[in-house]
C-alpha cells in the first residue's frame, strides 16, 4: 500500500501492464471518476499512455484509448488528442465480453467510440454502482446512441451530485465530534499504559 | 487489496468504531470481490470491499461509521473507497437479503457473509464482462448443472419487479446463453 494517487487512465494501463487484473485498476479509475475525483475529471484522462509497452497489451492499450474517447463524449468533455494515435486502432476486431450473446448483438450494443478502435465490448462495460435510474437502481447499460446516453448520464449525474452533497454535508458536520471522540479514546488508552 | 489487507483493514475498522464509542457492534454483510477472495480464494485482488451496512443512514451511528472509514483511509493511505456501502440500496431493492454467517468479529464490528447462492444471484443480475469468472467459479462450487437450479435461486432471492425488468431479464438471458446455451459452457 502507498500514498493514494490519482487513478488516471495512464496509471490504470501501467498497472495492467504490470500484470494486475485489468478490472482492478479500471475499477479504481471508476471510483475516482464517479466519486473521489469527480471535480477534476480532465486530469484522469489527460496523460497519454506510455509510448512503449509490451506488445501483448496492445488490446488493452486500445481499450484504454477507446475508453477515454467514450468517457469524453458521454460526459461531454474535450477529448485529448493522444487517443487519435492510429496505434490504438486494433488490426483485428476484439470481442472482449465473455458474456456476449452473439457477435451480432455485440456489434449492435457497442458504442461507436469503441468500434472506432475495433473493440466490441457491449453497452455495459462501464456500468457502475454510482449511476442510478429514477427508481434508484444502478444503470444496467449505457445507451449506444450518444444523445440518449448523454441524457441518461446527465440525469444520473444530477441524482448522484445530490447524494454526494448530502453525504458530504452529514460527514463534515459530524467530523469535529468524531475527531474529539477519537482523541479522547486515545488519551484514555495512553493513560492506561 | 489482497486477503490480508481486507482482514487487516476490517479489524482496524472494528477498533476505530470502538474508539468512536459505538454502543453496539456494527454489522456488515460482505459481497463482491472481497467475498470471492476471502471465501473462495478465486481471485487475488479487489479494488474495494462491498458491503451492506445494517445502519440507518440518518443516524449518528452511521456518521460515526463513515467517519471511521475516512480515518482508516487516511491512516493507511488507502483510497477513501476502500469499503463501499453503495450496493446496499440495490441489495434491498433486489429482494430477500440472507442473514449470513458471522465470518469476522473484531472490536465493534461484525462481518457476515451470505451463502454463495446469493452472491451468484447478484452477479447474474449484474452480468458484466468482469463478472464472468466469478459466475463460473460459483456455478462450479454450487455444482450447478441445470438452468432450473438457477431459476430457483432467482425466484428465492429476487423480487418479481426486478425479474420483470427488461434489462435485468436481458442480463439473466446473457448468463443463460453464455453458460447453458450456445456459449462457452461450464
Amino acid at each position: 500500500m502507498g500514498l493514494y494517487s490519482l487513478q488516471t487512465m495512464k496509471l490504470s494501463f501501467e498497472q495492467i501492464c504490470e500484470g494486475q487484473d485489468p478490472w482492478i485498476p479500471l475499477g479504481k479509475f471508476m471510483h475516482d471518476w464517479y466519486e473521489l475525483q469527480r471535480d477534476c475529471r480532465e486530469k484522469l484522462l489527460a496523460d497519454p499512455l506510455p509510448a512503449t509497452y509490451p506488445q501483448e497489451f496492445q488490446q488493452w492499450a486500445a481499450f484504454c484509448a477507446a475508453s477515454v474517447r467514450w468517457f469524453c463524449s458521454t460526459y461531454e468533455m474535450q477529448c485529448p488528442s493522444w487517443v487519435d494515435n492510429p496505434e490504438y486502432v486494433l488490426p483485428e476486431p476484439w470481442c472482449m465480453d465473455k458474456l456476449s450473446l452473439s457477435w451480432e448483438s455485440e456489434q449492435k450494443t457497442t458504442a461507436p467510440e469503441f468500434i472506432q478502435h475495433n473493440i466490441y465490448c457491449g453497452n455495459r462495460v462501464y456500468t457502475n454502482k454510482y449511476e442510478r435510474d429514477e427508481r434508484g437502481l444502478p444503470l444496467r447499460s449505457h445507451p449506444v446512441d450518444l444523445q440518449e446516453r448523454r441524457a441518461v448520464v446527465r440525469r444520473a449525474g444530477e441524482r448522484l451530485a445530490r447524494y454526494w452533497a448530502e453525504e458530504d454535508r452529514l460527514l463534515q458536520e459530524y467530523l469535529p465530534t468524531a475527531l474529539a471522540l477519537r482523541a479522547a479514546a486515545r488519551e484514555r488508552k495512553l493513560a492506561m499504559q | 487489496m489482497r486477503e490480508q489487507e481486507i482482514i487487516h483493514y476490517l479489524k482496524l475498522l472494528g477498533e476505530e468504531l470502538e474508539e468512536l464509542q459505538l454502543q453496539s457492534p456494527v454489522r456488515l454483510l460482505m459481497i463482491g470481490g472481497a467475498y470471492m477472495i476471502t471465501q473462495f480464494g478465486s481471485r487475488v485482488f479487489t479494488e474495494d470491499i462491498d458491503v451492506l451496512v445494517y445502519l440507518d443512514r440518518n443516524t449518528e451511528e452511521y456518521r460515526r461509521f463513515k467517519n471511521a472509514l475516512r480515518f482508516i483511509a487516511s491512516d493507511v493511505q488507502e483510497s477513501q473507497k476502500w469499503l463501499s456501502d453503495t450496493m446496499g440500496d440495490f441489495m434491498q431493492e433486489v429482494g430477500k437479503i440472507p442473514r449470513g454467517q458471522l465470518w469476522l468479529q473484531h472490536g465493534m464490528l461484525e462481518v457476515y457473509v451470505p451463502e454463495p447462492q446469493y452472491v451468484l444471484v447478484l452477479k447474474i443480475l449484474s452480468a458484466r464482462a468482469k463478472d464472468a469468472d466469478d459466475i463460473q467459479t460459483l456455478f462450479r462450487h454450487l455444482k450447478t448443472r441445470k438452468w432450473k437450479q438457477v431459476e430457483n435461486l432467482l425466484k428465492k432471492y429476487v423480487s418479481r419487479d426486478i425479474l420483470e425488468d427488461e434489462e435485468f431479464a436481458g442480463n439473466i438471458q446473457r448468463v443463460f446463453d453464455a453458460f447453458f446455451g450456445s456459449g462457452p459452457g461450464l
